[in-house]
Formats: C-alpha cells, structure tokens, sequence
C-alpha cells in the first residue's frame, strides 16, 4: 500500500471513520493501524521495530537501576550498529544473506535515539506502558519519512481523547491535496529532466548542469515537503499535529537559515543530541578550555566550529554511505564554519555600509543561498567522484556556465506540455510560498473568502492533480526520494 | 443539519462542473471521427428493427460478416457487433448490452486464437480494445462493472476520465481546432460515414467494414505464420469470459454458436499447430453442448482460403472475401449446405488433401541478439520436400545458403538484400523442381 493509492485512501477514511465512532480508544486503534500499515506499506512484517521498541523501553524502565553512562553509551552503541548494520549492508554482500533494511529504519532509530538521551538527560520520565512507546515509534503518517518526532511533544497530541472536528478534517484533507499537487504536477515531470542531465553528463555542457541542478532543487523540495504536506495532512484529520518539517527554505539568506527551514526536525536533533550534547561533554569542554588558555578568540569558535563539522559530517552520513553524500555533509560543515568564523566580520560591514535593510541586498543574499545549495545538490546528484569532477570540469573550468543557447537547445527537447506543467506548478508554488512568507498560511487566507471562491479553487486544484498528474499507467507514485533515507 | 445539506450541495455542484469539464474537454481533445465503433455502438442503440441475430467478435467479425447479406438467408435482421482486438470480456459487455435493447434469439461469437493468447484482464497494457467500446456505451453500472473489471488498478484513471488519456492535446491550439471542426461536421453529428476518395476502407453500416485492398496471390512473404500458436499463452480470462457468455445465452435462451472466420491457408499453414487451437476451442464447445464451425476447414469449392485476392492482409479478409464469405456462412446456417459437404474433418486432413506445395516464406523475424532475420519455408508437407536456398546480391553475385536439404528454416545477416531463391522439389525427385524468388 503506498501513500498515493486508492488503497492507500479507503484506508485512511476507513481508519478515520473507525477512530471517531469509538473516541475511547483512540490510541490504542491508532497503533494497530500503524501497525497494519508498515505490514501492508513493506511487505514485511513489524517484527524488527516492535523488538527495537522493546528494547529502548526495557532500558528506559532499568535506567535507575544501572549506570546512567554505561546505559546511554549502550543505547548510542545500540543504535549505531544498527545504523551502520542496515546503512552498509550492501557493502558487505554474504552469498545467499540479504539484508533489507525496514523502510524508514533511519526515521525510527533517530526518534528512539532521541527518546533515549531525553531519559539520561531526565527530561521526562520513561514510558512505563510499553504499546504507549511503541505507537509513539511506529505512528504511522510518520513512520516512513518523519517528521522526526519527540516524544514529549506527541504524547501529548498522540494519547488524548479527539473529538470529530470538521475544520480539522478539512484542514487536513486540504493540506493532503497541496502535498499531492506538488508530487503528481512537480516532481515526476521534473525528475525525467534531472535523470536525463545527470544520468549522462558527458553529453551535456555546464550550463545544462546547472539547469538541472535547479531542477533537481525544486524537485526535492516538491517531493519531500509534498509528502510532508500529505502526512501533516493525514495526521491533522486525527487531530494530531505533527512538527513542521519546511519553512519555504529557498527564501533563506544565510545556510544556517536555509537548515533552519529545511528538514526541520532533522536539524534541531542534531542540534539538541549531538552539537549540544558535545559542547556539553566533558570532552567538549575539556577541548574549549585547552584552547582557550592559548587563544581567547580561538577558544570561543572552537566548540562551535568542531561541533558543526560532527554534525554535518553525520548529516551526511545519515542520508547516505555514497561519496557524494559524505561530500554533500563536508561541503555543507565547512559552509558553516566559514559562516561561524566570518559573522562578526560581516555583521561589522553591514553596519558600516549601511545595506542590511535593502531589499536588494536581501534578494543577493537569498541567490548566494539558492547557489551554494544548488552546488551541494550537484554533489548529490552526481553520485560518484568520477561524475563530480566531471561537473566541476565542465561548470568551472570550460566556461559553459553561461552557454544558455544549449539550455534553450536543451528545453526545446522537453515535450511542450510538460514544461507548461512545470512552470503552471512552480508558479503556484511560488505564488503560495511568497504569500505565506510575507503574509499569513495561504489556508487561513483562503477561509476568509468566500465559499464559492474557497470552493473553486480547491476544484482547479483537484482537476490539475486528477487531468495532469503523474499516476496511473507509465508512472511510479510509489517512491519517494527520502524514503531511502 | 443545514451544514450537511450545504456540503451535499457544494459536493453535488462539483461533480456537475467536473463532469462538465470532463466532457468539455473530451469534445476538444478526443479524435473520434474516425471511430466505427461510435457508430456501430450508436446504431445498435438507436436502430427500429428488433436484432435477432448477433455476430460478436474481433476485427474477423466487423470485416466478414455482411449484415445486409445475411439478412436474405437468415430471413431476420442481424447485426455485426464486431469491434478491434474485441477481448472476450469486451464480448460479453456487448452481448449484454444489445441484450437489454433487442430480442436476440441467436449468437455466433468468433473464437480466433489471437485474441484467446492476449493477456489476461488485470496484465493489460494496452487498453484501446476496450475504451473504444466503452467510450461509446450508454452510461450504465454494467459499464463501470466492464470497466472496473477489464484492467489492474493503475488503469482506472484513463478508464473513468476519458480526457486524461489525451492530456497533451489540452496545450495543442492546432489538434483542438483540428478536432473541433471535424467534430463540426453534420456528418459526425449525425453518425454518418463519409467516405473519402482515398479510402479503401470504410464503415459499410450495421457494423460491417468494408475493405477494398487485395493481397496477390503472387506476393510470398508471411509474417503472421512464423510463430505457431502458443497453447500455453491462451488467457485463464479468456476462457473464463467465454463460459461467463455461454451460461448467459442459455439463461436467456439465446443460440449460441462459435465459429472461426477463415484467414489465409500461408499463414495457418505456417504456423503449423493449428489443429490443436481448434481441438482445443471443439472440446469447450462439446463440454458446453454448443456447436462450433471453423471456416478455415471450408472445402476450397465452397472458399479457398488459398486464394489471396479474398484477403486484405495475412489475417482478414477484404470486401470481396466478405461477401464470399457471408454467403457461404448463411449458407451453411440457414441449411442449405451440410457440414460434411463444406468442412474437412482437420486442418491437416485440408492442407494434406492437395500435393506438396511450397506457399511462400514466414518470417523474416528479427533476432536481435544475433543480429539475424529468421525465416521459414511454409509448405504443406515439408517433410516430403528438399529445398536449395540461393541469395543473389544486389552486385550479381550469388550465396548458396543450402543445397536440396530438408531442413526449412534458415536465417541471414540483417543487412542482407537483394533476391532469395528457392528451389525446391519432392525428395529425390530430381527433375521436378519448382522455383520461387522473392526480394529480400
């Protein structure tokens, strides 16, 4: 059962018609559906995550029995090997053993991870009932590509009665329908051109590179946040609200702030487990001062600096055991740096010129943002060494970067309805985006007009998705980019 | 309560504008001009005479069977509800459908193993077969029950919103004008068939598609004989359907008869196992208490399917073979010919019956692997045979492939042109050769 299914659908209101009629079981309706769910969405039963749910919710109960360090070490080490079990499976082939990771392995182990270390760090007691924490592992809408959730937060969300609210409903459904638009209208079309540039670079110059990293950003970004939107959406009609995971983050002026808006839930966990969590160390602290005693400047940048490389570096890593991925973390970490180490330079010029106020300034700093990350999405999609110095041969050092005749040479090759499509989504897209970042979320904009204007707009919405979408015969609905994350 | 009717009528509003949209844009992007089956279908709905004989089928139906014709032998009104690549699903929507606007009293469905090997409902790739009778049924749930049932689930969509299988067309000014001002005509408003002067082929009415091309008797190659048929390939679906058709004629006291339109003898000849298709179609028939006639056995007196010039490619037959054929078919139903005068017993007792024959070569069949076309010399008796293959190259020079060996399939390099040769004789008959030559 995929998310984009029929199947997928009857499911869901059946799920909903089910958790409505009996309020006082809600929670415990909910994690037989999640259940039901990973079975029927893998193929494979949920014995691997029920058993790791066990396993963080015995520790959890025996941490006031046992050393507090060894337990959070034995956790850490717990969750790395598995990590790294099922991560680099592939490199280690046992003839007649295959190792098939459970969908969304890396999701789950990053919310039980996080469960762990908010118990050593006491910040909340742990879960004495034990189908409690595993509904909180295996929630459904968020079971396969996150948001990464806390649990403090969902508990709260997750194990109280809901009653059937309309405008929740509404809501949600409205929200799934935005999340669908952007897959079936966005991302199939775009990710034809991505595959067609990079999957044979040799024939194409630099400046057709760069169009289809652009491409390749507007694409990730339509996939991931539109699955978002979907399971945001799914999770609302339960009257359950799941984190933000995308704040329009191609209107970011900085890095920093583009991670900030962008996978939101993974960013403020390596922020919260691991920068915190090595400041805090007595390493980290240990290092801070050493450095400190022989350069006062240094020693203030030092924690921060290394602190930012480790997670970047385990970002990468994260998304995936390729060089390009490693690469992807490292270019990113330094980026940072830079950033950490240049801040109060810039901040000191901005002041003296005068220019941080500017709309223009502003614009320059979202288009340095919008190149750095288009330069990363390069590393992503080259995949191999071989392919990014092939890259970086043809952007840097032939000068193709402004060949824009080949570009337009290049798109008159793209079937014409499809690039209508293409700009007809990146327009509403945009227009969306731009008006939930000056003004207010488009849906409250929308409940304040009239029902008849409310009603022809989801309609044109609903017609885009059901004439021009991207399923059925000769389409893949089915993956989704970070589902193999 | 007020909210509830509110939102049915919000609901209600939006399936009024989609349907509109929906329709709206199938009249704008959807080239039907050209469609037989609007007009079959159309005419099978609206025609004042009461169908009491129904010939249901594939392209071997609509271009055989004249209903004008048969109407004086049969003394009834038939009607031809034959339709492309007609699966035997698509059979039994149609006999269902015309059964609810006429008073069928007779049924001769044709059972041609091409169809019988098309995948099974939920494997189907391509669905042309189907929209083209869907798209013009009356709305109806045996429509969706049809629909829902004639494919897998990824399908759905181009089945229920006809607009979406010709979405490109949308952002094609040109196509739309194109299609609009065709659509325009009186003729199409009015279910009529103008035939062009260009045309060989057009929709004669009732069903019926009248074909003025001609195979020669002349022309050697055969594609469609190369491969025999597949036992093994013919679709669990298929029988299913076909059992589902007879149990509904004989609910509704309909007769119900099988039959096979005849094709070219080169090409049942080279596929050299059609006996077994058509034991295979005469057991179902014998388990069901029904009669099955397969024209392809016809005495050549009656219809010899050796003559080309009855056929308008390796499988159909062409006007002149229809109404050769439409004779001999009322012919025979209205018993004015009795079986054993028409039929042989077998394919094989037919071809055996003549002397050893060389029709022609099937084939040529690309192997792309070797880079090699495949070919095979179809005779009636090949075993009796010898044969020397001799190719002549463009520059005159000639390449002996084999000499009087028995052995009748053979392959050469893609790129080869120029003339085959081949002679060929009785074993050991060494003064009795008869040469054939073809362009490579």
């Amino acid at each position: 059962m995929q998310l984009i299914s029929v199947t997928f659908i009857i499911f869901w209101l059946f799920s909903l018609t089910i958790y409505y009629i009996f309020p006082k079981y809600q929670w415990q309706f909910l994690l037989i559906i999640s259940l039901i769910f990973y079975f029927l969405y893998s193929g494979t039963f949920p014995f691997i995550l029920a058993l790791c749910s066990g396993l963080i919710w015995s520790f959890g109960l025996l941490i006031e029995k046992i050393n507090k360090r060894l337990f959070l070490w034995g956790i850490i080490f717990f969750h790395i090997i598995l990590f790294l079990f099922y991560k680099t499976s592939s490199f280690f082939v046992v003839p007649g053993i295959s190792v098939i990771a459970p969908v969304g392995v890396s999701f789950f182990l990053l919310a039980s991870l996080g469960y762990s270390i908010d118990i050593y760090w006491e910040r909340y007691i742990p879960e004495k009932n034990y189908l409690h924490l595993l509904l909180f592992l295996c929630f459904f809408p968020s079971l396969i590509q996150g948001p990464i959730n806390r649990y403090d937060k969902l508990k709260k969300a997750i194990f109280v009665q809901h009653s059937f609210s309309y405008i929740q409903i509404s809501n949600g459904i409205q929200r799934f329908i935005w999340g669908l638009f952007k897959k079936l209208i966005l991302v199939d079309r775009l990710t034809t051109i991505t595959n067609d540039i990079f999957g044979n670079l040799e024939n194409h110059s630099g400046s057709i590179i760069i169009f289809g990293s652009c491409c390749f950003a507007i694409q990730l970004y339509a996939d991931f946040s539109g699955y978002m939107d979907m399971v945001l959406g799914i999770s609302q009609t339960f009257g359950i609200t799941l984190s933000e995971n995308f704040k329009r983050p191609y209107f970011s002026k900085t890095i920093g702030e583009f991670w900030r808006r962008w996978h939101i839930t993974l960013g403020t966990w390596f922020k919260d487990y691991v920068m915190y969590g090595f400041i805090m160390s007595p390493l980290g602290r240990k290092i801070g001062k050493s450095v400190k005693k022989k350069n006062k400047h240094l020693g203030k940048l030092i924690l921060p600096l290394s602190g930012t490389l480790i997670v970047w570096m385990l970002t990468g890593l994260w998304h995936g055991t390729s060089t390009g991925y490693i690469l992807w973390g490292t270019y990113y970490g330094i980026i940072m740096c830079i950033s950490l180490c240049l801040e109060d330079f810039w901040k000191k010029k901005r002041i003296q010129f005068g220019f941080c106020r500017t709309h223009i300034y502003s614009a320059l700093c979202i288009l340095r943002t919008c190149s750095l990350v288009l330069i990363a999405d390069i590393l992503i999609c080259a995949e191999s060494w071989g392919h990014i110095k092939l890259c970086i041969k043809k952007i840097l050092f032939h000068w193709e970067i402004f060949d824009f005749k080949s570009i337009i040479d290049y798109i008159s090759t793209i079937p014409h309805e499809n690039i209508i499509l293409i700009l007809y989504g990146i327009s509403v897209l945009l227009c969306v985006s731009l008006y939930t970042e000056k003004k207010e979320d488009i849906r409250h904009f929308l409940s304040q007009r009239p029902a008849i204007f409310q009603w022809i707009v989801w309609y044109v919405l609903i017609v885009s998705i059901i004439m021009f979408g991207t399923y059925g015969v000769g389409y893949d609905t089915t993956t989704f980019m970070y589902q193999s994350f | 309560m007020k909210k509830i009717a509110k939102i049915l009528l919000y609901l209600l509003c939006i399936i009024t504008l989609y349907v509109g949209t929906s329709e709206g844009l199938r009249y704008l992007v959807v080239d039907d001009t050209a469609s037989y089956t609007r007009l079959t279908l159309h005419e099978m709905y609206t025609t004042e005479s009461n169908i009491d004989v129904l010939f249901v089928g594939a392209s071997l139906v609509y271009r055989s069977l004249i209903p004008e014709i048969a109407d004086t032998y049969f003394n009834a009104y038939t009607f031809n509800l034959g339709s492309s690549n007609q699966q035997m699903d698509a059979s039994l929507v149609l006999i269902k459908e015309a059964l609810s606007y006429h008073q069928i009293e007779q049924i001769y469905l044709e059972v041609s193993y091409d169809i019988a090997l098309l995948e099974n409902n939920i494997e189907r790739t391509q669905m042309t077969g189907t929209y083209i009778i869907s798209d013009y049924m009356r709305p109806s749930f045996r429509k969706i029950a049809y629909l829902l049932k004639a494919s897998s689930f990824d399908h759905y969509a181009n089945s229920f919103i006809l607009a979406r299988r010709n979405w490109k067309d949308i952002f094609d000014y040109n196509q739309i004008k194109k299609i609009v001002k065709k659509k325009s005509e009186p003729s199409y408003k009015n279910y009529q068939w103008v035939r062009q002067q260009d045309d060989d082929e057009y929709y004669a009415g009732r069903g019926y598609v009248a074909n003025e091309s001609m195979m020669s008797n002349d022309n050697l190659w055969n594609s469609a004989g190369y491969y025999p048929i597949n036992m093994q390939k013919i679709s669990y679906d298929w029988i299913y359907y076909l059992q589902k058709i007879i149990r509904l004629c004989k609910k509704h006291n309909i007769q119900l008869t099988l039959f096979s339109s005849p094709r070219p003898e080169i090409t049942l000849v080279g596929k050299g196992n059609y006996d077994e298709y058509r034991i295979f179609i005469q057991s179902i028939a014998k388990e069901a208490q029904i009669n099955f006639y397969d024209f392809n056995l016809c005495k050549p007196k009656y219809f010899n399917t050796a003559e080309m010039t009855y056929f308008k490619d390796e499988s159909h037959l062409n006007s002149l073979g229809a109404q050769k054929f439409t004779q001999v078919f009322s012919l025979f139903f209205s018993g004015k010919i009795k079986p054993e005068e028409l039929f042989y017993h077998s394919y094989c007792e037919k071809i055996e019956s003549k002397e050893a024959f060389v029709y022609g070569i099937a084939g040529p069949q690309y192997n792309a692997d070797k880079d090699i076309n495949s070919m095979k010399i179809v005779s009636n008796r090949p075993e009796e045979l010898e044969y020397r293959i001799i190719i002549t190259e463009e520059n005159g020079s000639q390449r002996m492939i084999q000499d009087f060996s028995m052995n009748y399939v053979f392959s050469v390099p893609s790129e080869q042109h120029g003339i085959l040769t081949i002679v060929w004789r009785p074993k050991k008959q060494v003064d009795n050769v008869t040469v054939i030559e073809a362009e490579l």
